[in-house]
This record gives C-alpha cells, structure tokens and sequence, in this order.
C-alpha cells in the first residue's frame, strides 16, 4: 500500500492503519530528531510526541499540500523548535544547528582533524545553510521533500545547498591556505 | 556512498557548472559531513513500546466517536453475528463481525499477520534464554506429548487454551514418567559439520495480542439490568468464545493476550461423529480399521478446503503433510487387529524459517495443525493459527561439533540417565545434519515466551520395531545459554525406580496402605 492509501484508511476510521505508516518513518524520524538533540532519550521523547501528533491530526493531512514524508518531518521540526522554545537557553533552531558534532568517532589523526574542520565552518554558517545540509546529506531527504519542509520552493532549495556548499569549499580553501602560510 | 556522492555532485553541477572544477574538494568535503553523521539507530524495544502505545491511542480516539447503546437481545437478535461465526473469513486479516450497535460504526478487523515479521533487537534482548531454577521449570508442551509414546491419535491441543502461560498448547502434562526399559544409543560417524558464525539469531515471538480498547468499550456497554458493567474500570478483553449452532459446528476460540486464534469441535454438536455404544461388542463393531483412513491426498484435500472455505491464508508456511506417526507403531503392533486405529489424523503445515522448517525439540515440525475427524471426513479443529510478529537478537552459539555430536549422540539436550533394570539397547545411526530453526519455551514471571533458536537437527536413519517411541530427528540447540544445563535432570523426570522384588521378577510392590477407621 501507498502512503496515499494508508492515509484514506486512517481517514475512513482505521485508524489502526496508521502503524504503517509509523513503521515506515519512525527511524528515519528519530535520526532526524537525534541528530539534532544528541541525547537518546530526549529524541525519543520528541519521536513520540511527533508520532502521536500526526496521529491525532492525520485527518487534517490532504496531499494537495505535499507528501506525508514531508508533513511528518514538517511535524518534528516544529516540535523541536517547541522543545527548545521551553528549554532553558530558549533558543530556536539556532540551537540545533549550533550543537557541535560530539568528536568521538575511530580513525586516523589526520581524518579527526579534518572532520573537525568541516564542522567548525560549518558553525560559522547560517542556520539555514546547515539545516539544507543536514537535510540533504544526514537526512538523505530530496530536495522536494526539503521544499516542503522547510517551506520554500525546490528551486531556491537546490540554490540554497550548492550557494552552503561552495561556500563552505572557500572556507576551507582560505583555512588550508591561512595554514600553509604559517 | 559513492554512488550517492557522484548522484549529490551530479546535481550540484546542474545548479552550478563551475563547482566541477572542484570536484576533488567537494568530494572530501561531502564525504566528510558524511562522515560526521552521528551512527545512531533507533532502539528496538522503544520502536515497538510506542507502536503499541499508537495504537492504543488510535483505539482511544476511535472509541471517544462512539457513543450508542446496546441491548443484549438486540445482539442475539442480529442476523449478522450468526452469519459471522458461520461464514467468518479467516483470512491473513481476520475479521470478527460479532456485534453490530446502533448508529454507530462497523467494529474494525483485528489484524492476525500470518506473514513473519522480524523486528530487530540488540543482542542478547531476551536475557537468559534458559530461566531461573534450573531447566525443571521449564515446560516444552510437544517434547512432553512426544515423549509420552504413540497411541496414533493426533495431537489434539486444548480445546480451551488458556493465556496464562502454561505453554504454547495450555497442555500441563505431569513431568515424571516411569524409567524406559530400552536404552536408545545414537552415533554419528559421519563427517564434521563446521559452523562459521559464532552467533546467530534468535527469535522471541512477540505477544501482539489483538487491539481490544474498542471491543472491551462496547462490551462495558451491554445492559444487564442488574449488572453496569460500566462500573468496572480499565477493563480488557483476553478471550472470546464463539460456537457454531450446527450440526459439526465449530467452536472459535480468540485469545487477545496471546494474538492467537484456535478452532475446535462445539462437542455438543459431533454426537453423530461418534458410534453410541454401551458395551464391548458395539465399540468392536464400531472400530475403525487400517483401511478407513484416507490417503494423504485426500486429508490435505480435506484441509486445504476447509481453510479456503474460510479463507485462512497459510502460504507462508511450508507444503502441508500428513502426521502419520499412528502408522509406524501400527505396523509394530503384533496383533494388528486389535490395535487402537486414531479417529483423528493431523495436517501439519509446517512454520518456515529462512525457507526450512521449525522444529520442535522431539524432532517434529512446528506449524498449523489441522485436525479431521477421518470417521465423518471433516475438520474437527485448528491449532498454531497466531500472530507471527518476531523479535530477532543476536546470541552466541556453540560451534565445537564434538561437543554438539556428544550430545546428540545422548539424544538431545535433555538424556535419560535412569533405565530399568536389565533394559535393552537399541542402536540407531544419526544422519547428517543441517541447521534449521526449534521452537523452545521460556517460562518466566508465570508467563511463557515461545523462542525459536539455530539448532542442528540430527536425522535419524532407519528405526526398529524395538523402538519405545518414534522419533524422526534429534535435536541440538545451538544457544550454548541453552546448552549450560546440559547433562542434568531435564523437564522430564523419571520416578524413582523401586528396587526388585524378591522372586528377581522385577515386580515392584503395592504400597501398602492401612486401613483406618472414619
């Protein structure tokens, strides 16, 4: 069955169909979510609190305005923008995209030191920049379904990530060339 | 990952042209954002616990639209909840039409996915796979009714399960038996059978009983008079029991703890399957014989109609065969003529695992057993029908094949130590095995928790007329957790053996109790 069709039985009443839908999305949602809080069990917090809204709305949901996957994904942006508006520092999805990479991975010096340079630039990006980022390559989501979520044409998606991503070439030229020079 | 960089880069050049001439860069810079992904999966046991709490939700929200009334004589008088029991479609979704209300919605289907599904889980989820108190307490439904011996009749299992854990079955067999007088010896002498992987899958099924929140609420809001049912708080349906009011009618049986769904005979309704006898020379006469018993063509014919009539969907499961163990003692008995011919004769259709068969820990293949009553050739029950939602984890098995011969060469995990006096030996050769799947039991916390684990099954070729009782296969769990207990007492003990009695005939004597006056 579609997403399409699942979605026409939850609104015919069965509702129970909806399981379909979480067992197709509930990984993928929880990474998105994780990768932007890093603590296992706030992500599962929020995953759930994503799932149960979309249950509770899937009868407002009409695919004229996009696809499921970009709704659902739409719906934990906003609840994480919501867990962060009530956290402490109640800051919005500038805290996301700030939260550094945890550096904490196997391999070579060399190979740590350039991740770690990647992310430090990136840091010195917009938000928004990331975000695409993140959504492009962490996300694997296409750039429909970035459209969609992030509320802006296709078009100005792709703009967007290839404008982030030579951007961040330039960097990291100029940081290579700072370096060499020294 | 390359493939997804050159599809990344390739639509970064549409946008840019000039971003080609950096392709080396880009490359390192995509790979290493990549790279820096957190390895993060989503943990099992929460993906399940909230897909449970989702639908618990759905049933909540369906149940919050629905607010008539019902009386109970407006349900018996309702045309549909007979035509339901007697036409009930079975399928890989089971519908269960028993109950129409007033002015509100049809109940929804109850889902019983035939289809396996495996959920993962990170390595050893289910803990101990053995229980604590030692391989006595634990119960293994068919290795018992197995070892009791062979009468021929079919494994009738209860034609009213419970959920309560007393096993897959609800079979409670006493767990003594009396010591064999045949000593059985295994060997293998053929070649070494290397095991490369040191871990393997085991399967715990999961207990997805059916979403009952929308039943249990239009039951809370039957009117009884006397009786508001609506009084009981946080009330659950585990078992509803219907019957066919017809000749050879059925009786259903839907367990809503265990998602499983068993069929028998409504007993008031098979009188006429029975000759009615009041003395010896009736029963006799009455007798089944050898030839009464159809040809295996003809039960699976007889079975396979019987579950497309209600449309039970079994095609994930393997190639259906008659249970024909009766016959091999049959053709053992010296007088034949007397001897018990079943009235009862199984299809087993076997649970598949990777494509082979599920095994119970006798040797037997696990599945859906559909039972005919050969007498009157029709379908006197079901048995096996349940959910088959898995949980997978990893564990460590055991891959020294001496170790695994010597134990097979025992007969299985659970070897009978004690014999009687002067016992017989019987030699039998095992043959090459191969790793399928078992079926064991976990019984913990008064609940049991069916285990499907790697096994090697050892074929045993050739059988004697000597034979106590006829096995196909010893079995050999892999799990070397399953495999700690092994050389102890296992789930069947043997009752003390009394010494001989004193003209050496081996009789042993009567209690003797004493008389006392009330």
């Amino acid at each position: 069955m579609t997403d399409g069709d699942i979605i026409r039985s939850c609104q015919s009443g069965e509702l129970e169909q909806f399981a379909q839908l979480y067992d197709r999305y509930a990984a993928k949602i929880y990474k998105y979510i994780y990768y932007r809080v890093r603590e296992k069990s706030t992500a599962e917090d929020l995953t759930s609190l994503t799932f149960t809204k979309a249950l509770e709305n899937i009868g407002k949901y009409k695919s004229t305005q996009g696809t499921f996957s970009a709704w659902i994904y739409r719906i934990a942006k906003n609840t994480l923008i919501d867990h962060y508006r009530t956290d402490k520092n109640d800051d919005g999805l500038e805290t996301v995209a700030e939260k550094g990479v945890e550096v904490d991975y196997e391999g070579a010096v060399d190979a740590r030191r350039r991740l770690a340079e990647v992310e430090e630039y990136m840091q010195t990006m917009k938000p928004e920049q990331q975000e695409i980022i993140r959504l492009r390559l962490w996300d694997e989501l296409s750039y429909q379904e970035i459209a969609e979520v992030v509320g802006k044409s296709e078009a100005s998606c792709k703009m967007a990530f290839s404008r982030a991503i030579a951007v961040l070439r330039a960097g990291l030229a100029i940081l290579l060339l700072f370096l060499l020079t020294q | 990952m390359s493939n997804n960089i050159d599809k990344i880069l390739a639509d970064l050049y549409v946008i840019d042209e000039s971003l080609r001439d950096h392709e080396s860069q880009l490359k390192d810079i995509i790979q290493n954002i990549l790279a820096s992904r957190p390895d993060v999966d989503i943990d099992r046991d929460f993906e399940q616990t909230l897909r449970t709490e989702l639908l618990t939700r759905a049933a909540e929200i369906k149940k919050g639209r629905q607010d008539s009334k019902f009386t109970i004589n407006s349900l018996l008088m309702n045309k549909k909840f007979l035509y339901g029991i007697g036409g009930a479609a079975l399928c890989a979704l089971l519908v269960v039409p028993i109950m129409y209300y007033s002015g509100a919605a049809n109940l929804q289907p109850l889902a019983l996915d035939l289809n396996p599904r495996l959920v993962q889980a990170a390595p050893n989820a289910f803990g101990a796979l053995t229980v604590a108190g030692g391989p006595n307490a634990q119960e293994s439904a068919s290795f018992r009714s197995s070892a009791g011996g062979g009468s021929g009749v079919a494994m009738d299992t209860a034609a009213t399960p419970v959920s309560d854990g007393l096993g897959g079955d609800g079979r409670v067999a006493s767990d003594m038996i009396v010591a064999p007088d045949v000593e059985i010896k295994y060997s293998y002498s053929g070649e070494e059978v290397t095991i490369d992987e040191e871990q393997m899958l085991v399967l715990k099924r999961l207990k997805n009983g059916f979403n009952d929140q929308q039943l249990a609420g239009i039951l809370q809001r039957m009117n009884f008079n006397n009786l508001d049912l609506g009084k009981f708080s946080n009330v659950q349906v585990q078992n509803i029991t219907l019957v066919e009011d017809r000749q050879y009618g059925l009786m259903l049986n839907i367990d809503f703890v265990e998602g499983a769904v068993y069929i028998s005979e409504n007993w008031r309704q098979w009188q006429a399957a029975s000759p009615v006898c009041s003395d010896e020379g009736c029963w006799e006469r009455n007798r089944l014989q050898y030839g009464d018993i159809p040809a295996d063509d003809q039960l699976i014919a007889l079975s396979n109609d019987f579950l497309n009539q209600y449309g039970i969907d079994l095609s994930s499961f393997g190639t259906p065969e008659v249970d024909n163990q009766w016959k091999l003692y049959y053709e053992r008995a010296e007088d034949k003529t007397s001897y018990y011919v079943p009235e009862i004769v199984s299809v087993v259709y076997p649970q598949l695992y990777q494509g082979q068969p599920v095994y119970d820990e006798s040797g037997n293949k696990a599945g859906v057993r559909v039972n005919i009553n050969v007498r009157v050739k029709r379908v006197t029950g079901l048995y096996g029908l349940r959910s088959q939602q898995y949980q997978s984890s990893l564990y460590d098995i055991e891959t020294d094949f001496a170790r695994i011969k010597a134990i097979a060469e025992k007969g299985g995990r659970y070897p009978i130590y004690y014999y009687q006096p002067n016992v017989s030996e019987i030699n039998l050769e095992l043959g090459t095995p191969t790793i399928s799947y078992v079926q064991v039991w976990k019984y913990e916390n008064n609940e049991s928790h069916e285990l499907m684990v790697p096994a090697m099954v050892f074929p045993i070729i050739g059988s004697t007329a000597d034979q106590p009782m006829y096995r196909q296969n010893v079995i050999v769990p892999l799990p070397k957790d399953l495999l700690n207990d092994f050389g102890q007492d296992g789930p069947i003990r043997i009752l003390p053996v009394e010494p001989m009695g004193g003209d050496g005939s081996g009789a042993i004597e009567p209690a003797i109790i004493e008389d006392t006056e009330i």
